[in-house]
């Protein structure tokens, strides 16, 4: 009789183990790096690891290929020209701003030297020459495919991405912001190093040193680097200037920071709509790794299975789509640790029938049934319900606030745990 | 108004004519025999995978022994994707990534070294042409760096 009543315990644990524990995952933050014109993938890297270094975030680096300056220059041009609309361009063009463009329309006044109309042509000549040569291969297009694509699929895993983009970067970024949703924009933000855009979603920094963007930047410089003729000529490097000054460094961290703190949860609701389980995906479930099994899904949520210390059982849990599988071991362990032997204590199947999470307070709930399998110690089956709190949104006391949340809250059959113990310790 | 354009000119005409090419690449053009050999894969004599000049040059650096590994590590993939002839992506994927995984590892030790064996390995026009097209291979793709740079060390 106390036979069974240790394999029925034991297979409630299993149903515990299930139940296990769940948190709203920690928020995930991420930052993209978009190089500007003139790098080499090894310069682009290099910038990318200098930015992680410094701000300490994970980061991505979006490579925009260079295929010599001039050809950059011409793809950043013609972006340009994409982003003003034809009033505003032959407005900025009658007061001079735009003077770029009239190097590179080959345009001279009456009132130019010869020499200066001779070098406006041949630049001119050679902007058209290039640009024949990057008709053959639609190098701008296939870059935004993607770029797209990539912060598409980091947005399933991360909850907030941060857009650090350098001079003509900033085309890049912009067109990859442009390209989301409305409610995805909202886990984006663009930072603007030293743009070469007309059009900015998020805060920018631009040197009056920088002596390649100034001259044809609509926004004025709200930051001065001090000059290094030796450490970059040019005063427009995103390594060798904007992140090697403390100044603008620090700038562009703090700028960073507040996208940090803007990530919110996933959010189920919002980009995932839990009304059906159909909405409520399975992304995959870790190795356990000391008797704790990771299991994560589509939008944010995840579930550990039960701790081993707890229970004497652990539970190995996998999910398709709402039906989960779990299969409980126990492990014994010798007095001297050394000598180990895993006993199967029972496995079932469950499916997960409501996922709710209340847009007040964050929480979410979890409801599901489970049975066991054939072959199972006791045939058995029950009801779980699990809440995961979201204190971070009850401490800040606005539903809606976009906190950062990783919170534990343990499961409603704690007194199973309870029982085990005592029959493990006798 | 001229005054400006001079200025516009004179910034963009230098960086157009330079591009893509360093101080090293200057040298090695005003000698032209050097500068226009189409050999890409030089001579590596001691078979380590790196070339003979670039082996050359990490032994006169006197790096610690780590930063000389990773180097060397990183001058054996440059130089792997370096001699392939290979021109679609999904050839030269992993040889692209386990170049940026020993970058990353070099710039673990030492950043502002992290991209100088690259350089010097382009230092001949048909070596810069190689190297670009390997670039333009990577244009629209995107590098996750990873969490422990120290990390891609150990894959060496």
């Amino acid at each position: 009789m106390q036979k069974i009543l240790i394999i029925l315990t034991l297979f409630l644990t299993s149903n515990a183990s299930v139940a296990g524990e769940c948190f709203i995952s920690k928020q995930k933050f991420s930052v993209g790096f978009f190089n500007g014109v003139g790098n080499t993938l090894k310069q682009a890297t290099k910038s990318s690891q200098n930015l992680k270094s410094k701000t300490h975030y994970p980061v991505t680096l979006y490579y925009n290929h260079t295929e010599g300056i001039t050809k950059d220059l011409l793809e950043a041009y013609e972006q340009r020209l994409a982003e003003i609309p034809f009033a505003e361009r032959a407005k900025e063009a009658n007061g001079q701003k735009f003077l770029f463009y009239q190097f590179m329309n080959g345009a001279t006044s009456k009132n130019d030297s010869p020499e200066i109309k001779a070098a406006i042509n041949k630049f001119a000549g050679d902007v058209r020459r290039l640009e024949r040569v990057a008709s053959t291969r639609p190098i701008t297009v296939a870059d935004y495919t993607d770029h797209d694509r990539q912060l598409d699929s980091e947005l399933q895993v991360t909850s907030r991405v941060a857009l650090v983009a350098h001079s003509q970067g900033n085309l890049f970024a912009n067109h990859v912001f442009e390209s989301l949703s409305k409610t995805r924009q909202k886990r984006a933000g663009v930072i603007h190093v030293a743009p070469a855009s007309v059009h900015l979603h998020g805060k920018y920094i631009l040197s009056k040193t920088d002596m390649i963007v100034r001259p044809i930047s609509t926004m004025p410089a709200n930051i001065t680097i001090p000059y290094n003729i030796f450490a970059d000529h040019t005063g427009h490097g995103f390594s060798e200037s904007y992140l090697a000054y403390p100044g603008s460094l620090n700038r562009i961290i703090v700028m960073i920071d507040e996208q940090q703190r803007l990530a919110t949860p996933i959010g189920i609701h919002g980009d995932f709509n839990v009304k059906t389980m159909g909405q409520f995906v399975y992304r995959g479930v870790s190795s356990p790794s000391r008797g704790v099994g990771k299991i994560s899904f589509k939008g944010g949520l995840t579930r550990y299975t039960d701790k081993p210390d707890m229970a004497g059982c652990q539970a190995t849990i996998t999910y398709d789509s709402g039906q989960f599988n779990f299969l409980v071991k126990r492990q014994f362990i010798k007095p001297g640790g050394f000598l180990r032997s895993a006993h199967w204590c029972g496995n079932g199947a469950g499916r997960i029938n409501k996922v709710v999470q209340d847009e007040s307070t964050g929480d979410i709930e979890i409801k599901e049934t489970w049975e066991s399998l054939p072959g199972a110690p006791s045939a058995a089956s029950g009801e779980d319900s699990l809440t995961c709190r979201n204190d971070e949104k009850r401490k800040s006391g606005n539903a809606h606030a976009p906190e950062s949340t990783s919170n534990t809250m343990s499961f409603t059959d704690d007194i199973k745990r309870v029982m085990l113990g005592d029959l493990y310790k006798k | 108004m001229h005054y400006k354009k001079i200025i516009i000119l004179a910034l963009i005409i230098p960086l157009s004519a330079c591009y893509p090419l360093n101080f090293q690449q200057i040298e090695n053009i005003a000698h032209p025999g050097y500068w226009l050999n189409d050999d890409i894969a030089g001579e590596d004599a001691g078979r380590n995978g790196i070339r003979d000049d670039i082996d050359e040059w990490i032994e006169k650096q006197n790096f610690e022994p780590k930063l000389k590994f990773a180097i060397q590590q990183q001058a054996i993939t440059l130089q792997r994707t370096m001699v392939s002839k290979a021109e679609d992506w999904e050839t030269l994927r992993p040889m692209i990534y386990d170049e940026l995984d020993a970058q990353i590892c070099v710039g673990s030790i030492d950043l502002e070294i992290s991209d100088r064996v690259s350089l010097l390995m382009a230092n001949t026009k048909a070596r810069v042409l190689r190297a670009d097209k390997i670039d333009s291979a990577f244009g629209g793709r995107t590098y996750k760096l990873p969490d422990d740079d120290n990390s891609t060390c150990r894959k060496y």
